[in-house]
């Protein structure tokens, strides 16, 4: 969590997306989305699959056609036709974009023409974006020899080449091991503090908690929440939440814990039950007297605090993560 | 965009089996089965004919064009046997051709009818029957064995053109003969009458043509094969190109073009170059490679590079097309290689030159191969030039047109996301 940068001083979003709707046949995929990005802010879109953050971002970027609303980048609006506005933004595509034939730098040169780099910039500005990402001893290597992780860096490089205003990141991190993982999130935090706009997609909370300065918190093509970490975790008001394990036997476990005196929500995740209630330390012993009375086998028992993840299950009564 | 494309698809192993090797392949494999690759090379022959009388030039001339010599064959006329002894020496000539003067004259058909009527009766004609004196000669360096084949062939054909005229003469003899004897005045069978039949019948063409002998005496098959393989493969690439487009949209990379600050109809216009440069870039070094090692002619230089851009933007307009219209990778594999196939078959392009049966000639002017393979042929086979294509380039440039507006615009559509 950056508390130290100034943000939003400039007045004009970098980026503005207000009423945004998208269908694809029945379904509505965006339903109504509207949020604003502002200079130097680092923006988290936190969602679990299918909530529509990869539709969002594909109408802001002006590579799908929307269905209603808008779009403006730096105050210019953007649509699916436009051509000088998406030079603000450095697109990262969820997929891997990028061709396995060519090497990291003769993939960067491609991209970097289309941005209108030529000659030394573009040189100069491969192997600085090469840097950035930890790559640049891998430059001349082609991308189908790189591992998953290595691949992914070389795709956020792409979308850097042309030192965009906006960088948007479609979750980056999906697959990736730890050690490539670190590496991109180091990335973008020194990205987002040199004051480059970061629009930051994710289903993990943790990477939405370390880098956004504002998390939107996006579930059925909707922005159910919006804030800092701390106004959303407030708007849980003094819940607490105790995550336990009776082996094979939750259903049970949930029904007695629903009874139990001060029990706000259960809520069944695999084998697991997540019980919200206020003062939890207070109520441990309780909930652990309810449960070997009815001679379920406690197997483990958590307090956990109050997080991103927490306000998301509060919300929707779901997991982010499936 | 166009370079950066070329260069990734040149990387591409298949892109380069289909492009370069394939074609270099087949048309050897193909060249080879049919024709006798080993004549193959220029061979210039001179010819003389010594005290050249009116009936001689004309049978020399006839054999001359029964002969129909591949277009690598050059006949250079010469009027003494020392220009041909010396051409031979400076090597402005492979091999030399004398035949003699009196040939066609009443002393010689005279004495070679008297040959001719034992063997008529038998039915046996055969060379080494031949006075000597009236055999024809054939000189060369000795050093090459090739040219002198190409003389001696070109010295038998115009043989047998003397022998043709004895025969069309002897039968008409015999004939008549036949039909004298019940009518009881006999015919003035003078010798002068039977010496003008026989001139008559060495000049005359045949009313039929050998076709099959076309392959055996070095016709320049490679140079047939070369471009009709070429073809085949021109709509494959086109196809695996086209087909790399549909790709990119699954591979993501069309996303991260939707999202640069270009016209989506650059991008269109880029890949296609792309897949242009390298189809003519193939054709034209298959061409290049097919001279040097086989020393098989296309052709007119012209013509052949012309008609390799028309033919060349017609099957790629067409495959292009094709692929466009798929939905999915797999599909337009299918499509492209389906199609491929049964146009190289309707089109004749697995068969030697002027093998297809009528039928199947007129079945092959349905598709665009067909057409390059009639230009080719014409080029190829028959020596013409430029002018002789004109008529298969505009087939094949209309094609073209038809075709490559067709996808673009659908190819416009693929790419929008
Ligand atoms: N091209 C499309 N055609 C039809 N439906 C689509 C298309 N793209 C997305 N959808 C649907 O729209 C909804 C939102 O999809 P989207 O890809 O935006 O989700 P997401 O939040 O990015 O999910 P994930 O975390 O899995 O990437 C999903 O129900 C999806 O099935
Ligand atoms: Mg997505």
């Amino acid at each position: 969590m950056k508390i130290d940068k100034a943000v939003g001083t400039s007045g004009l979003a970098v980026l503005e997306c207000s009423h945004l709707v998208k269908s694809f046949g029945s379904r509505k995929a965006v339903n109504d989305i509207s949020f604003q990005i502002d200079p130097g802010e680092c923006y988290g879109m936190l969602g679990p699959n299918g909530a529509g953050k990869t539709t969002t971002i594909s109408i802001a970027c002006g590579l799908l056609q929307k269905d209603s609303g808008l779009v403006k980048v730096n105050g210019k609006e953007l649509n699916h036709k436009s051509i000088l506005p998406k030079r603000d933004i450095g697109y990262v595509p969820q997929d891997l974009a990028l061709y396995p034939e060519l090497s990291a730098s003769d993939n960067l040169r491609f991209f970097g023409r289309l941005y209108g780099l030529s000659g030394r910039e573009l040189e100069g500005r491969i192997n600085e974006t090469l840097e950035t990402v930890g790559l640049i001893d891998r430059r001349d290597d082609r991308i189908e020899s790189f591992s998953g992780g290595m691949k992914r860096r070389a795709n956020i490089a792409a979308g850097l080449l042309h030192k965009p205003s906006l960088l948007v990141l479609d979750e980056p991190t999906v697959g990736v091991d730890p050690q490539s993982r670190n590496a991109i999130l180091e990335a973008v935090q020194l990205l987002s503090n040199e004051g480059m706009a970061v629009l930051y997609t994710t289903h993990y909370m943790e990477e939405a908690e370390r880098l956004c300065d504002r998390v939107g918190i996006i579930d059925k093509g909707q922005i159910v929440a919006e804030g800092t970490r701390r106004e959303l975790v407030e708007q849980l008001g003094s819940l607490d939440r105790i995550r336990i394990s009776v082996s094979g036997m939750h259903r049970e476990g949930a029904e007695v814990l629903r009874k139990l005196d001060g029990v706000q929500e259960v809520i069944e995740i695999g084998d697991e039950i997540e019980v919200l209630i206020p003062q939890a330390r207070l109520k441990l012993p309780s909930v652990i007297e309810a449960l070997v009375e009815n001679h379920l086998p406690l197997t483990s028992l958590e307090v956990v605090e109050p997080n991103l993840e927490a306000v998301f299950l509060a919300l929707t009564g779901r997991e982010l993560r499936d | 965009m166009t370079w950066l494309d070329f260069k990734r698809r040149i990387r591409d192993k298949s892109a380069i089996i289909t492009s370069f090797i394939a074609p270099f392949v087949l048309a050897s494999i193909l060249g080879l089965a049919f024709g006798n690759a080993q004549t193959a090379g220029l061979v210039r022959v001179g010819i003389v004919i010594t005290n050249p009388n009116a009936t001689s030039i004309s049978i020399v001339n006839s054999g001359l064009a029964e002969a129909a010599l591949p277009a690598y064959i050059t006949v250079k006329r010469f009027n003494s046997v020392s220009q041909i002894n010396s051409g031979i020496s400076n090597h402005t000539i492979d091999a030399g051709i004398i035949v003699p003067g009196d040939l066609g004259s009443k002393s010689s058909f005279t004495n070679l009818l008297k040959n001719i009527k034992n063997l008529y009766s038998t039915l046996f004609v055969q060379s080494s029957k031949l006075p000597d004196k009236y055999s024809i000669a054939v000189i060369s360096s000795g050093s090459s064995s090739i040219p002198n084949q190409v003389a001696k062939g070109i010295a038998a054909t115009i043989d047998s053109r003397i022998y043709t005229g004895l025969l069309v003469a002897a039968t008409t003899e015999a004939t008549s003969v036949n039909q004298t004897k019940s009518a009881t005045t006999t015919t003035a069978n003078s010798s002068n009458d039977f010496l003008s039949l026989s001139v008559q019948g060495a000049v005359t063409p045949l009313p039929f043509t050998l076709k099959s002998s076309d392959f055996g005496s070095g016709k320049n098959i490679i140079g047939y094969f070369a471009p009709s393989m070429a073809i085949v493969f021109l709509f494959i690439g086109a196809g695996m190109g086209a087909r790399g487009i549909v790709a990119e949209r699954s591979s993501g990379t069309l996303t991260r073009l939707a999202a640069a600050p270009v016209k989506s109809g650059a991008v269109v216009v880029g890949k296609i170059l792309s897949i242009l440069v390298l189809s003519l870039v193939s054709v034209f070094l298959l061409w290049g490679e097919t001279a040097v090692i086989f020393g098989a002619s296309w052709g007119n230089p012209l013509g052949v590079a012309l008609l390799i851009v028309a033919t060349t933007l017609a099957m790629c307009g067409l495959s292009i097309f094709l692929t466009s219209l798929a939905k999915t990778e797999q599909q337009a594999f299918s499509a492209s290689a389906i199609v491929g196939f049964a146009l190289a078959l309707l089109g004749g392009n697995f068969f030697p030159p002027g093998s297809l049966p009528p039928w199947m000639q007129t079945i092959s002017l349905m598709t665009p191969n067909g057409w390059a393979l009639v230009g080719f042929g014409r080029l190829s086979q028959e020596g013409l030039g430029l002018s002789g294509v004109l008529g298969p380039i505009e087939v094949l440039g209309t094609i073209a047109l038809i075709f490559g507006i067709a996808s673009l615009l659908r190819i416009g559509r693929v790419v929008e996301l």
